[in-house]
């Protein structure tokens, strides 16, 4: 149970209180209680009130609640009714935090030098929104979501029995088997902590968020309450109305289903709850739609034209979008300079975040086949995809987000990289697992759920209506608690856990708008929650040596815990919150050191080091940093090239000099990260936006942004470590069903090379 | 949103009532095969793109007995008459993604310091369309009937940018 932000003093099952020690029992009088009521009050929001009891001598006084006949003990000072929490907070001062929309009662009696008297706090009339009881991610109670639903069962018992020969109880006993494992994961308590910070009086108010997506349906009758008018901006060059960016696609929108996260209207007695209730939104329809305006990637940031004054308070740009492509794209000046202009400019310097997510490329991502499955990745539990193959996630002007599920470890598809800052709940795929409950494009007719969303019909047409019903019942047309189809239990994806940690972000500006974008960002790594506390390292055998491929949970010199699956960990609104309020630091101005390395990447001939095949040792390469500042993010630039990096070979084959490639940075304090893992889907040649591809090179001013190192000193030795970790051919099990049309992948008959290397890092002045 | 949960079910989704290594009960499991599609390597014209020289970007309203390739509420991409010169409204296919994209005929620039947008608009007499405050961006448009790719190259060799990209407007992003 989460603590409210009461002192944790307060450990008793009834309340003491010391009005006075003098006391004649003889004269002595009884306390009085008397009744109050609660009202009118939001769910999860606490309510103080001062309790009515009294004794006229003055006696010490000793109150103890029950419920329903029973009594109720506190724990860390926390008494839990069925319908809400009671805190103290002085000698009568309480708080309430209704946890339901339910109405109910708590009996109350004072005793005081043996006499008593009783009473009743009658609790109604709770204004909530009927759906935030199944929102996990806010707060966890292990409720499933729609999810796991005893339809659900009871349609798989069904199907088994007709079309798989099972007996009835032979399918009751598999299911009952599957659904208990399945329900090991629902943990109460593994959510983003918002009751904390709702609790200090902070729902999001005077920030707003602008929804860079598919769309924004404006009028969603859960998302129109908080969007501004005419401030949204339709991207489409042929739009009739470009005020209004709603997507009528008939198979769902995703942004209005990120937007729901971040900022659907909170105790309006419609639909959920975003997680920043009261955050203004602002939607832009950047992802597909055909031919768009001119300019439109400066639109999309922020720039002039885009109805965004560098003085309004914008919270964050919220990128639910990427790259999977399964090659390393090169670093652009140009995009840097577009994409770091809501941070640098905004909010009259003070910056406005990008958060983004980190992409779903863990097992897979769509042109590479089966390689993930055919190295080894999937099995060893190492990333398919890495953060580091998009450039965008590879500054510190984007903050990338990982996805994590209902017991807080980490999704099946999230993708990881030392880019990834933070981690917020996207779940899994609301089937099996909880997924996320968001808003969707209205009415049956639109939307993921309704009879066009692509699930529901592509499974209608394939298994029939009941079936299909039976699985998604939330979304299947009819569901009591979703009649107009209005809302999803499908959502899912690291484009759901961005939304999240903006809306978290969103509470933090909304709680302190004095914050820079770099203080929100040190908030972030210094209250985040380490999920998965357990997450066990993958250590690779090469050629008998050793080599960690991912590190588990690593701690730096300057005490911040750090994965490259979670970054610095799950966000925390109440803790977030409760920094943002009392925040003391002062990080100064952002320094940036020059661009510092040799070889290629500087301008200079190749370094020409050979990075042995299947060797553990590789190849390092050290650069010192002279620069005194403390590190905020740091780059790596590298080019690699390998001759064989090509399209493929003669023999249809193409080249594991991608996939072996593994990269590691030591710190001068000693910190380790890993920037490539190997086994990662480097299948094509190097990309570049300004260039097309770059046949014989594995990363061509391919840049790299570590968050491992964050807090520690620049100054000292850093040693870059590339090692190529296999010698293994293998054949593609797709059978050239890949975007390169190849049947296996050969080992390389000659090593990679090291052509250059440089660093740059960014922080403020050492104190 | 997961792009697994978007892609349309096939003929395997019968067959994933095996154990698959991704979910420890992925009984009936939505695992739909992927559609891989394959990659058109043809070197670009210019950054990570192929000039369709015989499409052309035109008002709905414009169509005459061309073949439509593509076209949305008041535009369409058709078929005509082979392109020498690259402009406006020209089609060019991105080689990563293999989508189709009009071109708007600007040149986005990132300057270089102690350069101006104005430096550029006169040494190289191109219109300045936009100098973007607080950054060293700017947006200049080619002549109508200059060709783009030799503004942009001209541009780049002015020694007065860092960087000048032709401006094809697509989004290359896909949704998480």
């Amino acid at each position: 149970m989460k603590s409210l932000g009461l002192k944790a003093s307060l450990i008793s099952s009834a309340v003491i209180l010391a009005l006075s020690g003098c006391s004649d029992s003889n004269k002595d009088t009884a306390p009085t209680a008397k009744d109050l009521s609660l009202a009118n009050m939001k769910q999860w929001v606490a309510t103080p009130f001062t309790l009515p009891a009294s004794d006229a001598d003055n006696d010490d006084m000793t109150i103890t609640f029950s419920e329903s006949g029973s009594p109720v003990s506190s724990q860390n000072g926390v008494y839990t009714f069925s319908h809400g929490m009671l805190e103290q907070t002085g000698e009568l001062a309480f708080k309430y935090v209704p946890l339901t929309a339910e109405a109910g009662s708590i009996d109350y009696q004072v005793e005081a030098n043996g006499k008593t008297a009783s009473a009743q706090i009658s609790v109604s009339h709770i204004v909530s929104d009927p759906l935030a009881n199944q929102q996990w991610h806010l707060r966890n109670t292990g409720q499933k979501a729609y999810a796991l639903s005893d339809e659900m069962k009871a349609g798989l018992v069904e199907y088994y029995v007709a079309n798989l020969g099972y007996t009835e109880e032979q399918a009751q006993e598999l299911m009952d088997q599957a659904f208990a494992i399945e329900e090991e994961r629902l943990v109460p308590g593994e959510d983003i902590n918002v009751m904390e910070a709702y609790a200090q009086g902070v729902t999001g108010e005077g920030v707003t968020s602008v929804v860079v997506d598919s769309g924004l349906e404006i009028r969603h009758e859960d998302l129109q309450p908080n969007v501004l008018a005419y401030r949204s901006l339709n991207l489409n060059s042929d739009a009739v109305d470009h005020t209004d960016p709603t997507n009528t696609s008939k198979t769902g929108d995703h942004g209005t289903s990120v937007a729901g996260l971040i900022a659907a209207k909170g105790w309006n007695e419609i639909g959920g709850r975003g997680v920043s209730p009261d955050t203004s939104l602002i939607g832009m329809n950047y992802l597909g739609g055909g031919a768009k305006v001119d300019q439109t990637d400066f639109l999309v940031h922020g720039f002039p034209g885009s109805g965004i004054s560098t003085d309004e308070n914008i919270s964050t740009f919220n990128r639910s979008y990427g790259i999977t492509f399964p090659t390393a794209i090169a670093y652009s000046e140009f995009d840097e300079a577009v994409q770091s202009y809501p941070a640098m400019v905004l909010r009259n310097g003070k910056g406005a975040l990008n958060i983004k997510s980190s992409g779903n490329g863990f097992i897979d991502g769509g042109p590479e086949g089966s390689l993930c499955s055919d190295n080894g990745a999937n099995a060893l539990g190492l990333t398919c995809y890495d953060g580091a193959f998009e450039p965008s996630q590879a500054h510190p002007f984007y903050l990338s987000v990982g996805a994590v599920i209902s017991d807080g470890s980490h999704t099946s598809y999230s993708t990881a990289g030392a880019n990834v800052f933070v981690s917020a709940p996207s779940g899994e795929y609301g089937r099996w697992s909880p997924a996320m409950v968001t808003t969707d494009s209205m009415t049956c007719l639109n939307g993921y759920s309704g009879f066009f969303g692509g699930q529901i019909a592509a499974w209608t047409n394939f298994y029939g209506e009941a079936f299909t019903r039976s699985q998604y019942p939330f979304n299947f047309p009819g569901h009591e608690d979703n009649a107009q189809c209005n809302y999803t239990s499908t959502m899912n994806g690291t484009s759901s856990a961005a939304p999240n940690t903006s809306g978290v972000v969103s509470l933090i500006l909304s709680a302190n708008p004095e914050l820079t974008w770099r203080d929100v960002r040190h908030i972030l790594a210094e209250t985040s929650t380490q999920v998965d506390a357990d997450n066990a390292p993958v250590i690779l055998d090469v050629n008998g040596s050793d080599f960690v491929a991912h590190q588990g949970w690593i701690e730096n010199a300057a005490g911040f815990t750090f994965n490259t699956q979670y970054g610095f960990g799950r966000v925390n609104a109440g803790e977030a919150v409760k920094m943002a309020l009392n925040y003391s630091e002062s990080l100064g101005d952002l320094m940036a050191t020059d661009w510092i390395g040799e070889g290629t990447v500087v301008g200079a001939a190749s370094l020409d080091k050979d990075i042995p095949d299947n060797n553990a040792d590789g190849v390092t390469h050290s650069i010192e940093i002279t620069d005194e500042l403390t590190l905020e993010a740091i780059q790596f630039r590298f080019d690699v090239s390998n001759a064989e990096m090509q399209f493929g070979d003669v023999n249809g084959n193409q080249t594991t000099a991608g996939t072996d490639l593994a990269i590691e940075v030591t710190s001068p304090s000693g910190t380790r990260s890993v920037l490539l893992a190997s086994k990662q889907a480097l299948m094509y040649p190097a990309y570049s936006f300004d260039a097309g591809f770059q046949p014989g090179y594995i990363l061509k001013d391919s840049v790299m942004l570590s968050n491992a190192f964050y807090g520690e000193p620049t100054v000292g030795t850093w040693t870059v470590r590339l090692i190529d970790t296999s010698d293994a051919s293998f054949v593609a099990s797709d059978g050239g069903d890949n975007g390169l049309g190849v049947i296996g992948f050969a080992n390389n008959t000659v090593p990679s090379k090291l052509e250059g290397v440089s660093i740059r890092a960014f922080g403020h002045n050492a104190q | 949103m997961s792009l697994k949960k978007t892609v349309l079910l096939s003929a395997s989704i019968m067959t994933a009532l095996a154990v698959s290594a991704q979910s420890p009960t992925p009984l009936l499991e939505s695992a739909p095969k992927k559609t891989v599609k394959q990659i058109n390597m043809a070197q670009p014209d210019f950054g990570g793109y192929k000039v369709e020289r015989k499409l052309k970007y035109v008002p709905v309203s414009q169509i005459g007995q061309q073949k439509v390739i593509k076209k949305t509420q008041s535009m369409a991409i058709v078929e005509t008459a082979s392109q020498t010169t690259v402009t406006k409204n020209t089609v060019v296919r991105n080689i990563l993604t293999g989508e189709l994209a009009p071109l708007s005929g600007n040149i986005n620039v990132l300057l270089k310091d102690g350069v101006t947008a104005d430096q550029v608009s006169s040494q190289l007499g191109l219109t300045l369309v936009v100098s973007y405050p607080n950054t060293k961006l700017a947006v200049f448009k080619a002549s109508p009937d200059a060709d783009v790719i030799e503004v942009a190259a001209a541009i780049k060799s002015s020694g007065l940018v860092k960087s000048a990209r032709i401006e094809v407007l697509e989004t290359i992003y896909q949704a998480d």
